[in-house]
């Protein structure tokens, strides 16, 4: 008997959780965008809706500080410190934190288009342009008039994707998502879930990604 | 790195094996702001268990 012949092309798909609030979802990203590239071989990506914050107002008047202070009753001394110490490690991934410009939002709008977006094989480019907008352009991401202009730049048809998020034709798909986070017992993002078998939580360094990635490969290939 | 077609259908059961460090930085609950002193994301050479945990906690 002789084993089947390795397929090294064999695509590895990763499931993950995450919201566009979550700064350390954005940094994971890159950590994982990363480790893809150094795998070398194909990866198929699939993002589901995770909820930091659900009960946080579309339109709250005030920066990230006020957000902390005010509603959290946080020094905003301390606040400012935090926010500088996440600036500081987002950049040590590329990525320029804004959080003076920040606006802080409801984001259960953002999934929904999220899930417009991978209807329309658009899911990878609007989960970054979402994040860049958030946190380094102090894009809101929280109405619709916002998010149909970030759909448009990513190719999407701004038309349908108003009509979408005007009847929330994909508010059950953001449900599905969490349900099935809280099933699986996901309580932190970024989380991710590779071949649906392996799961990894937090943003990792590349190199963890790069071996579970190898793992789940190898064992395909068997 | 591709966008997924949902092809391969619903995902198992779970629980899943957990690989990776076990302490790595998440958002939990409504923030993820708050992190320890010495925080830092791992160098990118860095193997996954060779430093410690840098959670986030919540507010």
């Amino acid at each position: 008997m002789t084993s089947a012949p390795a397929t090294p092309s064999a695509t590895v798909k990763v499931d993950i959780w995450s919201d566009i609030a979550c700064p350390w979802c954005f940094i994971g990203k890159r950590k994982f965008e990363e480790a893809v590239r150094r795998f070398g071989r194909p990866v198929e990506v699939e993002y589901h809706s995770f909820e930091l914050s659900p009960d946080t107002p579309v339109d709250f008047e005030g920066d990230e500080v006020d957000f902390l202070s005010t509603h959290k009753g946080m020094p905003a001394d301390q606040v400012r410190g935090m926010l500088a110490t996440v600036a500081g490690i987002a950049s040590e991934v590329g990525l320029a934190y804004d959080f003076d410009h920040l606006q802080h939002t409801n984001t259960v709008k953002a999934h929904e288009v999220l899930h417009f977006a991978k209807a329309n094989g658009r899911q990878v480019e609007m989960k970054e342009r979402l994040l860049h907008a958030y946190f380094e352009e102090g894009r809101h991401v929280g109405r619709v008039d916002d998010l149909v202009q970030l759909a448009g730049e990513v190719g999407l048809d701004e038309s349908a994707a108003r009509e979408a998020l005007e009847s929330g034709r994909h508010l059950d798909d953001v449900r599905a998502d969490q349900a099935q986070a809280q099933a699986y017992g996901i309580s932190g993002v970024p989380f991710f879930v590779l071949d649906g078998r392996y799961g990894i939580s937090g943003a990792q360094a590349p190199e963890a990604f790069v071996q579970a990635l190898e793992q789940v490969a190898s064992e395909a290939t068997r | 790195m591709s966008g997924s077609s949902d092809s391969r259908g619903p995902l198992s059961s779970g629980p899943f094996t957990m690989l990776g460090a076990s302490d790595a930085v998440v958002c939990e609950g409504d923030a993820c702001l708050v992190v320890p002193a010495d925080a830092s994301v791992a160098p990118d050479d860095a193997a996954a268990g060779d430093r410690p945990g840098r959670r986030g906690v919540s507010r």
